[in-house]
């Protein structure tokens, strides 16, 4: 177990599921791009597709932090007090022992050329491929999370769901720390000022670790 | 009797964990268990001789953790060797008599590519605890608890360098689905274990002893290597603030037969096993001796997670040759540009077109061709699952991939000239690879006779320097048949002549078979075909070319390579249902149709030619616009609402309408002189940076006829609002994507109804809600882009009732 140690994952391998893409478009019940019924849509998403595999880079990070108490409103981890507040983070993590703190990118390279293209005026094209790119930041968060499950099962506890700040009522003005305590920076991720995550296809989280007897 | 030699006629018992009995002896929950060798010896000696008492045949060192990387984390890198000398001390003074293991877990990181350990700095780690243990005298180096088959070559490598005659038992950690947590098989982890030269694999720990016997079935069906195996007492529990293993010892103990029917050599416990377990493991193996286990094995080569076979009865192998700037320009200049975007497209392609693996050559004159080679197969391993054959002429780029690369590689290649094989072999051998032997030395010859001479050199050095006949293709070499007729069909004879006399396996390149002639296509397929009947195992072909596919798949059916003929009826079916796509027949007929069509099916391309020739047909530009493109557009609309069409559908009809409507656009504004329809200042919010979601909206507004402005992302309320008075605006549209952003749709809600400005408000975006927007007080709100246009209506027609009231 890597206690307060950060856990760097490069070279996130993938797939690109053209279901899932689907979803991410809201499509709802074709289950591949060729049941797209108008050739010329069908062929900028699979461009789209095809082209998301020479741009994404799958990063993560992950770092695991002793919860050291918990208030009415607040759990506090070893060296932050005041990272998890709000009545989410308590009903998450007020029964757990440890949280990991977790951030993703696809790197940005797929997002640059979602800027070209609309700057060339190719709003479907790059609207495809934004879309492709916004699904796989959710599946490198998958990856990274099935990482930090292991962790968490290989010593007999039981995971928690994985929350994002801006979700429920933890702040996402809390987006600053949690990716200062999941050291973030090394695989590339800032913050704009407007708390927006650079590369825009990133992803942060926290996963709790539930104590207690499993069974 | 060595220890290995005496491994085939009995079952040996191995110890059960050591961390667990220490922390009952007073070893603080946390607190590094290797220290205790140095800080206090007792307990651990004393663990060490309670599995001796209880049967243990080989004990391991207490040096799981002993390694550089992890002694730094209590600050005790320095006592590497003084830790793990002490190990060995303590096991052989309580466990006199025992085969003394030196333990080595993991490097407590990750290693590159997935990590940031380099291949090089991990071995460096692995070696140095290895080193000390041997010094320390150590009858067996155990390296334990891998799940990353990158990490556990470099360890096994590492050891190879300094453990001279101690044997060596390397041991992977699988799930309960029968696969490490980084995908590799277990018969993917004997090929490359084995290829590494290890003389025991095992599995130990993560699961509980039910799901490992099939891994030890696996394994046994894979190797002719003793194996061993540790299961942990069952799952782990975390209990009174510690992890703990439930299972009984009887249920434990009552799969030690099934481990030993199953072919395992070595069985012992990991995690939560006592010494009143491996007792009873013991007992209850008593009377079993090992199972016999010979068989003649395949050559192989590996992925990280995927294995081929090749020889009789297994699946052809096709091998892609597209990954190869030999001929193509713009594949060459990425390569010089350091870039691997082509590399990993054609990866994918090939993949998809079937192919089994990739052969790998990015040779290009003046570039660095170790780095490129690094860089394409970190790449391509992101990308694509199968194995790789690194092809280069250069030692450097050959090893540069192998340290990148976690499976058994295919090298392309060793021939009959001494010096390649003096700088090839070595390689081979230390990085467990298998190869492909080129039958030329200095020149190719002609006839099969001369080339099996060749290839009886190439056998007999590579296993002089110990590189034995499974790990060998050899490429037969197909010759230009317009320029060496006879030649091309001694290579057939080759390919039979090399199974008959040395039972290898064969691999030929194909496409250059017919250079020169026309219907190129005709005579590889035929060729392949051919060889295939001669027994040819694999090749290196073009995966793009179908008819060499068919041929494959067609071919394999007569030389048993596909039982059942399962895979030609599927690949048959899937073409099938390919090729018979029915035609309706019922396709728009007049131009004017085909714009309309074209809206509707996104079809940009087409759009702008359509509309010049209906101009030119004499359609009015205005008529297009009204009684074509926007009927087809509103239509699109109707199939929206009803859940028929999606968003990406909108997005494709609005962006070729946008080009349509270009092309008219003069005309109509000669026409109208401008739009009359309303007028809409839209932005994205301050400190939104992205805003394709607007920017779609944008142009659906536009090819409604509406005026927009459109003052981008990022923008400021007071220039909006600027905007907003400067052309007389109908209508505000605001973006937002965050909801610390979104506050700032308030601020210009709260400023227009303050100074009570003349404009609606309109918002939307990936955070807002109808909530959110109603409690602001914005004048509408669209879900998603599918709603601008009925929302911008309806708010238009209430701007007209009030104008009109």
């Amino acid at each position: 177990m890597s206690v307060n140690k950060a856990v760097v994952l490069e070279n996130i391998p993938f797939t690109i599921d053209q279901t899932r893409v689907l979803r991410e478009m809201r499509v709802s019940r074709l289950q591949s791009v060729d049941e797209i019924e108008e050739k010329p849509l069908a062929e900028s998403i699979k461009k789209a597709i095809d082209k998301a595999y020479t741009l994404i880079h799958g990063k993560g990070v992950f770092k695991t932090y002793a919860v050291t108490g918990v208030k009415e409103n607040m759990v506090s981890v070893e060296g932050a007090d005041d990272l998890f507040t709000g009545g989410a983070m308590v009903k998450l993590l007020g029964n757990c022992d440890f949280a990991t703190l977790m951030a993703c990118t696809i790197g940005s390279d797929l997002e640059t050329e979602v800027e070209r293209l609309q700057g060339l005026d190719e709003i479907m094209d790059a609207y495809n491929l934004e879309m492709v790119g916004g699904w796989m930041a959710d599946y490198m968060a998958d990856r990274v999370d099935e990482r930090i499950e292991r962790e968490i099962v290989k010593l007999g506890y039981g995971r928690s769901m994985r929350y994002s700040p801006g979700y429920g009522d933890w702040s996402l003005e809390k987006q600053p720390a949690v990716l200062k305590f999941a050291e973030a920076d090394r695989i590339g991720i800032s913050l704009t000022d407007s708390n927006i995550m650079i590369p825009r296809k990133s992803v942060s989280a926290v996963i709790g670790w539930v104590g207690g007897e499993i069974a | 009797m060595s220890f290995l030699t005496e491994l085939s006629e009995r079952i040996f018992i191995l110890d059960g964990s050591m961390g667990a009995l220490l922390q009952e002896r007073g070893l603080p929950n946390g607190y590094a268990p290797d220290l205790w060798n140095l800080e206090n010896p007792d307990p651990v000696r004393d663990v060490h001789r309670q599995y001796a008492d209880a049967g243990s045949d080989i004990i391991l060192t207490n040096t799981f953790g002993a390694s550089r990387l992890r002694l730094a984390e209590y600050g005790a890198a320095n006592k590497l060797k003084q830790i793990n000398h002490a190990a060995v001390r303590l096991a052989r003074e309580g466990a006199p008599g025992c085969v003394i293991a030196g333990d080595i877990g993991p490097l407590g990181g990750i290693m590159a590519p997935s990590g940031e350990i380099s291949f090089d700095e991990g071995m460096g780690i692995f070696r140095e605890q290895a080193r000390a243990l041997v010094e320390a005298g150590v009858d067996l180096l155990v390296i334990e608890t891998m799940f990353d088959l990158m990490e556990i070559k470099a360890a096994v490598i590492a050891a190879n360098e300094v453990r001279k005659s101690v044997p060596l038992l390397a041991s992977m950690t699988f799930n309960t689905d029968g696969v490490t947590d980084t995908g590799t098989d277990p018969v993917t982890a004997a090929c490359v274990l084995e290829g590494l030269g290890v003389d025991i694999i095992g599995i130990n720990c993560s699961t509980g002893p039910g799901p490992m016997v099939d891994v030890v079935e696996r394994l046994a069906a894979t190797t002719t290597l003793p194996i061993a195996v540790e299961p942990n007492a069952g799952l782990p529990v975390h209990k009174g603030g510690r992890t703990v293993f439930e299972m009984p010892m009887e249920k434990v103990a009552s799969y030690a037969e099934s481990f030993a029917h199953a072919g395992a050599d070595i069985i012992g416990g990991c995690c939560g096993t006592t010494p009143d377990y491996i007792r009873l493991i013991s007992k209850s193996l008593q009377n079993i001796r090992p199972k016999e286990r010979q068989f003649e094995k395949a050559m192989s080569f590996t992925s990280r997670m995927v294995s081929l076979q090749a020889g009789e009865g297994q699946p052809f192998i096709k091998i892609g040759e597209k990954i190869n700037p030999t001929g193509r320009k713009s594949f060459a200049q990425s390569i010089k540009d350091g870039r691997v975007d082509m590399i990993v497209s054609d990866a994918r392609k090939q993949y998809e077109s079937g192919a089994l693996a990739l052969d790998v050559n990015v040779g290009v004159p003046l570039v660095d061709e170790a780095r490129s080679m690094e860089k394409a197969l970190v790449a391509m391993q992101n990308v694509v699952p199968i194995p790789v054959v690194i092809d280069s002429s250069y030692v450097s780029a050959l090893e540069a991939g192998l340290k990148v690369y976690p499976g058994r590689a295919l090298l392309n290649s060793v021939n009959g000239e001494s010096e390649r094989l003096e700088e090839v072999t070595p390689l081979v051998k230390r990085y467990g690879t298998s190869v492909i032997a080129l039958l030329t030395e200095d020149e190719i010859p002609e006839l099969a006779v001369d080339r099996l001479k060749i290839a009886e050199k190439i056998l007999l050095y590579l296993e002089d320097n110990g590189v034995p006949k499974d790990r060998v293709i050899f490429d037969c070499l197909a010759l230009v048949v317009s320029a060496m007729q006879d030649g091309a069909r001694q290579t057939i004879e080759t390919v039979r002549e090399i199974k008959r006399q040395f039972g290898c396996p064969t691999l030929l390149g194909v496409s250059n078979v017919s250079f020169g002639l026309p219907q190129r296509r005709v005579i590889n397929s035929s060729f392949l075909a051919m060889a295939m009947g001669a027994g040819l195992d694999a090749a290196i072909i073009n995966p793009y070319d179908e008819s060499i596919t068919r041929t494959v798949a067609a071919a394999s059916l007569f030389c048993g390579r596909d039982p059942q003929c399962r895979v030609y009826i599927d690949m048959m079916e899937v073409s099938e249902k390919t090729d018979s796509k029915p035609e309706t027949g019922a396709g728009p007929k007049t131009t004017t149709e085909k714009i309309a069509a074209a809206i509707l099916e996104g079809d940009k391309d087409s759009i702008e030619n359509l509309v010049k020739l209906a101009l030119d047909e004499g359609h009015d530009a205005l008529a297009l616009f009204v009684d074509v493109m926007t009927p087809s557009i509103r239509r699109l609309g109707d199939l929206f609402a009803q859940r028929k069409k999606f968003i990406p559908h909108l997005v494709a009809a609005a962006d070729t309408m946008k080009r349509g409507v270009a092309v008219i656009d003069p005309l109509l504004k000669k026409l109208q002189g401008g739009s009359d329809k309303g007028t809409i200042v839209f932005a994205t919010v301050k400190g939104d940076i992205h805003d394709i979601g607007k920017n779609i909206c944008v142009i659906m507004l536009s090819n409604f006829g509406y005026k927009v402005i459109d003052l981008g992302k990022n923008v400021p309320a007071e220039e909006i609002l600027r905007a907003a008075r400067e052309d007389n605006a109908d209508i505000i549209a605001l973006s937002a994507l965050m909801t610390t952003t979104m506050m700032q749709m308030k601020v210009i809600v709260d400023e227009v109804r303050e100074k009570n400005l003349p404009y609606k408000i309109m918002v939307g975006g990936a955070v807002v809600t109808k909530t959110f927007s109603d409690e602001i007080g914005a004048d509408a709100y669209g879900k998603n882009i599918g709603e601008i246009i009925p929302v911008t209506s309806s708010l238009m027609e209430s701007i007209e009732r009030q104008g009109t009231v």
